[in-house]
């Protein structure tokens, strides 16, 4: 596989000179399967910049897999111009809403009411499909497998692995690491501690020895505890994460938006350091907007 | 044609009627409350959860659903917290707190579906009319409870009055009577009354057992702006449901110490108030797991 990071921003697009090294744009992911498919994770504003690669190749058919619904994955769908197009195909996954009771296709199509944008979900010209996934559901696009796990976020989150011709990676979606709600030392703690164990491990079997793992790293440990249960995780929580699972490379994602390309650098350097990454790794890199690497 | 006894209670009697009413539902009312603040501690939501097995039961049945489509069997709350997160499980007992505040029932029985739209819808407009007057979230939350308790005396007098209450009401609907006649003749009690006892028994705040016992008193009502919320959501929600009829029902105008606290007639309400089914048919979803765990198809206006 193929995967070239087309948006790497959490929360809300940033362009400007501060951003320019590593991007401005919100959550997506473009993966290709060896035999060309093309799998898309998630469709933040940087959706729009893998649409404007593709009128190469009418026409499209895409599986699209959302992580979640938060603005930040989604805001590129109503610009994604394949869907606009006769003859093309989009396969769109994602997960129920069960305080709403809405499946994907519902949520979705709220984006396109006429207050929100100019064009019904019904005008679309290109054939749509909406698949609500159950957790752990998996789906054959093409040679490419694709099995969810849900995640920790503040709304229903599904990590995504992807396995091709024995090539696998991950995806965190966004993710808090798991805590204990209760002080150490509290009579409930113990209890809490077993399920937050439990969890973990089904997440860290379920990503076990990927070759690749892109995760949610939008703090540092400085910012985490005034950002605890926002929905995020930090550098070093990944990084133990990433090796629990024993996989074999990890890229950052979801940066900050506030943060520069230089403050970005220099807080990925201090986490590396700090946890000795180059003596016990596993290989640590950013992402990067349009950078593509081998999985 | 067989008339009914004309029952006359002495207060020892109602009390008796009354111990075989549930406890007041505190943990509804507090998810509603805690929920309301941001910074509410996690463990504050499972303490309040975990203490009442009837909001338990339905949370776990909830997330165990077909719906949910979790890979795995969740028993407890705290486990279903990390499963699911936090966020989700606030959502969730937000959505089952009305219920759970109004029946205080292991299961719901389908005969109070009208009761619950006809409560809920009270409760969403009242903490609309609440919010559009400028009251903090706090206060819209206050009259929200209120909207959703004040007919309670209906659901006592349904659980002291099986089959028979129900026909009550149907005929108060059907034959355009007033229903508190009809109580006071057939069954010498109304739900205004038994509501304020209840509430009175409950010790609850004294917002809610006006609500409860005077939300047919508009001189009561017109002195609290809240209770002027609650009262003209009732109006409002009666009218809902009367749908095309409602240009005919006479009488149900406000009186003047409302029109000038809210500032327009009741017509003007109903339109600024805007398109609230939605909100009333997704809050309903949550109140109607069956036994089974799965949900009902559709929920008709009864
Ligand atoms: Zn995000
Ligand atoms: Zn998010």
């Amino acid at each position: 596989m193929k995967l070239t990071f087309r948006g790497v921003r959490g929360s809300i697009a940033v362009p400007g000179p501060k951003t320019l090294r590593y991007g401005g744009n919100t959550t997506c992911l473009e993966v290709r399967g060896d035999q060309g498919e093309l799998i898309i994770l998630d469709a933040g504003t940087g959706l729009y910049q893998l649409a404007l690669t593709l009128f190469g190749e009418l026409p499209v058919e895409a599986h699209l897999f959302l992580t979640h619904t938060h603005w930040d994955h989604i805001q590129g769908l109503p610009f994604f111009i394949p869907s606009f197009i006769p003859g093309n195909t989009v396969h769109i996954y994602g997960a129920f809403d069960p305080v709403d009771h809405k499946d994907i296709r519902q949520i979705l199509s709220r984006q396109f009411e006429y207050c929100y944008f100019p064009v019904r979900e019904a005008e679309l010209k290109a054939t749509i499909t909406y698949t609500t996934l159950k957790e752990r559901q998996v789906v054959q696009a093409g040679g490419v497998t694709v099995s969810n796990i849900i995640m920790n976020h503040p709304v229903l989150n599904f990590g995504y692995r992807l396995e091709c011709n024995g090539r696998s990676m991950f995806f965190t979606g966004d993710h808090e690491q798991l805590y204990n709600i209760y002080p150490p030392g509290e009579e409930d703690w113990a209890e809490y501690q077993l399920y937050v164990n439990e969890k973990n491990k089904s997440i860290t079997d379920f990503m076990h020895g990927v070759d690749l793992l892109v995760a949610d790293t939008s703090y540092t440990i400085q910012d985490y505890p005034q950002k605890k249960g926002w929905g995020h995780s930090t550098f070093d929580a990944n990084i133990d994460m990433a090796r629990a699972a024993e996989v074999k490379a990890l890229y950052f994602t979801h940066h900050e938006p506030v943060r520069s390309d230089d403050d970005l650098e220099r807080v990925f350097q201090e986490a590396l350091s700090r946890k000795k990454v180059a003596q016990y790794g596993p290989p640590c890199f950013l992402a990067r907007e349009g950078l593509t690497v081998d999985v | 044609m067989a008339r009914n006894i004309i029952m006359v209670y002495s207060e020892t009697e109602l009390f008796a009627l009354m111990e075989e009413m549930p406890a007041f539902p505190h943990s509804g009312f507090r998810i509603l409350q805690i929920t309301n603040d941001i910074n509410c501690p996690p463990k504050e939501l499972v303490k309040v959860i975990e203490q009442d097995p009837i909001v338990t039961m339905h949370l776990l049945k909830l997330v165990n659903s077909e719906h949910f489509g979790l890979a795995k069997k969740i028993t407890s709350i705290k486990q279903a917290v990390v499963f699911l997160g936090i966020n989700t499980m606030k959502n969730l007992a937000l959505g089952i707190a009305p219920m759970e505040l109004l029946t205080g029932a292991k299961s719901f029985p389908w005969s109070l579906t009208s009761i619950l739209r006809h409560s809920l819808t009270t409760a969403i407009i009242a903490r609309k009319l609440a919010r559009d007057l400028g009251y903090t979230e706090t206060q819209a939350t206050d009259c929200y409870v209120a909207g959703l308790l004040h007919d309670f005396g209906k659901v006592a007098l349904f659980k002291l009055f099986p089959g028979r209450y129900e026909a009550l009401l149907k005929q108060s609907e059907n034959q355009g009577i007033p229903l508190s006649e009809l109580e006071v003749r057939e069954i010498a009690i109304t739900h205004t009354a038994i509501g304020k006892l209840l509430g009175q028994r409950w010790q609850l705040p004294e917002l809610l057992i006006h609500s409860m016992g005077g939300h047919h008193d508009s001189n009561l009502c017109a002195t609290s702006p809240f209770l002027i919320c609650v009262y003209t959501a009732n109006l409002i929600a009666d009218r809902m449901h009367r749908g095309a009829m409602y240009k005919q029902s006479a009488g149900s105008s406000l009186p003047a110490a409302m029109l000038q606290c809210l500032g327009k007639d009741l017509d003007a309400l109903i339109a600024s108030i805007g398109l609230i089914a939605d909100e009333i048919d997704r809050a309903l979803l949550l109140t109607t797991i069956r036994e089974d765990g799965s949900m009902a198809a559709s929920i008709t206006h009864s």
